[in-house]
């Protein structure tokens, strides 16, 4: 019954949002980058974006993290995602990628390093994002699994409803569609998850007593007598040094170099009215970010005291489940609506939006780029649509199969590593291909060499895969090319941007707002 | 009392830290303003 509501709020939503701005998309441009409404505002710049890199690894991985050693501190991921990577995104990276005026990512690594980077890029870019999609699409499937008590298995069932809602989100109206349902959901994911809390603070003050205590002192006094309060601070763990080595820089920079170079987490800076309006919304976006993954952490701290809910999953499952069982066993049947409202809005955005970026470049980087270059408007707006459902299925085969997921989020990530370091040092340095294809091939051999050879000679913290490649990427992908310089004439892109717009540039580049 | 702290915090941390990396923007760009309004 609570799922059943819960997804008849995202089905009016996400059609009624569908059906309004469908009649608007003529273009591509229409669809990709709402290009019909002459640009977007910031609210819905800062709304969308805000909800693109939030989703499962900002609310499940988080809740299942808290339970482990770091406690409270796994927030310090939302830390290292909200307040670094969101300003430095809608401060920095996103207005650079505006100022070349193109509207994708691999069109810009064309221009610097020629068509076969661009397709590299869209293709690496649309490879390696599936396995977000696939996460989410679990992680949404779990939500649906256990608050249907069950009754909707897992696979294929609930990740199969969470297939279908992820693309509707985008399929009628594309990024407009998107962007309406985004700001009506920023809102649902903080009141939704903060109510949630509320009501399991109420439940705790009724039903819950530990050691003569009652409510959160007897949580309190839980964690005590398992000598364990550090749990119950975020900031604990502030003070040791592999708190910022493992989590906090690793998070950051991984990111940062990632999703810098993502067409999906771009999207909502291509289609922005003006700079202006990408920049505008910065305080609002960091601190929504950054709030959004409390309540999950705070459920799952408080849930892990409690014998009812322990109880109720099997051991192995607790890590996974812990919220959803809470919902079931504290809170009154609407409030655990509204949580599964506000799972869904995290994990279900970030899904759309990416398919979207991913769509995109499929048709626009590859298909229409390498096969067929006369495609007509109509033609690429029918295809970017076949692409979103083909692109889909893929992460839907991808969700239904794979054992792990996380592990796999993370190392998808990775893979776009060496592409951010070509990619900033075309833009700052100098256009050296010959460099950029080595520090790729070095990158890619580091990146398959150290996930699956594991090499225990590799000093702390090289022997992770993600510092391994982020080190070679660096010295590969920026300093050395940044020393030699260009090759022959070619000047950094950012020289080139500059004197396009003074009128002095020897190749055109598009108009930038 | 720990709750209320987890959640000011993390509110106050995220509040401070795009803070700093706006004013580093700010700092970079001389003579636009810290919210936004004046920028052109």
């Amino acid at each position: 019954m609570i799922l059943a509501v819960a997804l008849i709020y995202f089905l009016v939503l996400i059609v009624g949002a569908g059906l309004v701005t469908m009649r608007r998309v003529k273009t591509t441009g229409d669809f990709t980058s709402a290009q019909s409404t002459g640009g977007m505002s910031w609210i819905f710049v800062t709304c969308t974006f805000v909800l693109i890199p939030l989703g499962s690894g900002h609310s499940m991985s988080l809740w299942e993290q808290s339970l482990g050693p770091l406690g409270g501190g796994a927030l310090l991921w939302a830390l290292a995602v909200g307040a670094i990577f969101i300003p430095i995104m809608m401060l920095f990276m996103g207005p650079l990628a505006r100022s070349t005026g193109y509207k994708t990512f691999p069109e810009i690594t064309k221009a610097m390093y020629g068509r076969g980077f661009g397709w590299f890029h869209a293709a690496i870019s649309a490879s390696s994002q599936s396995g977000i999609i696939a996460a989410e699409l679990i992680g949404t499937g779990v939500a649906i699994f256990t608050l249907s008590g069950g009754a909707v298995p897992l696979k294929p069932w609930a990740v199969l409803i969470a297939f279908v809602f992820a693309l509707l989100y985008i399929f009628f109206g594309g990024f407009l569609q998107m962007a309406w349902i985004n700001i009506v959901n920023s809102i649902m994911l903080i009141v939704g998850s903060f109510a949630a809390v509320i009501g399991v603070v109420v439940w705790l003050g009724k039903n819950f007593i530990f050691n003569g205590a009652g409510g959160l002192d007897g949580i309190a006094a839980y964690y005590a007598s398992e000598e364990l309060s550090g749990k119950l601070s975020q900031f604990s763990n502030v003070g040791i040094v592999n708190t910022w080595i493992d989590i906090i820089i690793p998070v950051a920079l991984l990111h940062l170099t990632a999703l810098t170079v993502s067409q999906g987490h771009n999207l909502p800076f291509f289609a922005a009215k003006s700079t202006k309006d990408v920049r505008k919304g910065v305080y609002l976006a960091s601190v929504t970010n950054a709030m959004a993954a409390v309540p999950w952490v705070l459920i799952g701290l408080i849930a892990f005291a409690v014998p009812a809910v322990v109880n109720s999953v099997a051991p192995d499952e607790l890590g996974k489940l812990i919220v959803p069982a809470a919902a079931l066993a504290m809170l009154p049947k609407p409030l655990t609506g509204l949580l599964m409202i506000s799972l869904l809005s995290a994990t279900l955005s970030t899904a759309g939006a990416i398919t979207l970026g991913s769509a995109q470049q499929m048709t626009h980087n590859i298909i229409k780029d390498a096969l067929i270059p006369n495609m007509s408007d109509k033609a690429e707006l029918i295809c970017t649509r076949v692409c979103v459902i083909v692109y889909g299925c893929i992460c839907l085969g991808m969700a239904l199969t794979l054992p792990v997921i996380m592990p796999v989020f993370f190392w998808c990530f990775m893979l776009n590593i060496p592409i951010f370091f070509c990619y900033m040092t075309g833009m700052f340095f100098a256009i050296n291909k010959t460099w950029c294809y080595i520090s790729l091939a070095i990158g890619y051999v580091v990146a398959f060499g150290w996930t699956f050879l594991a090499p225990q000679w590799a000093p702390y913290p090289f022997n992770d895969t993600t510092w391994a490649v982020l080190l070679v990427s660096f010295v590969f992908g920026m300093l050395v090319p940044a020393l030699i310089g260009s090759a022959g004439e070619k000047k950094p892109f950012r020289q080139r941007i500059r004197e396009s717009r003074a009128g002095q540039a020897e190749i055109r580049l598009p108009d930038a707002k | 009392m720990w709750l209320g702290l987890v959640i000011i915090g993390q509110f106050i941390a995220a509040l401070v830290c795009a803070f700093v990396i706006n004013m580093i923007w700010v700092l970079t760009n001389p003579g636009q303003g810290l919210f936004g309004k004046a920028n052109k």
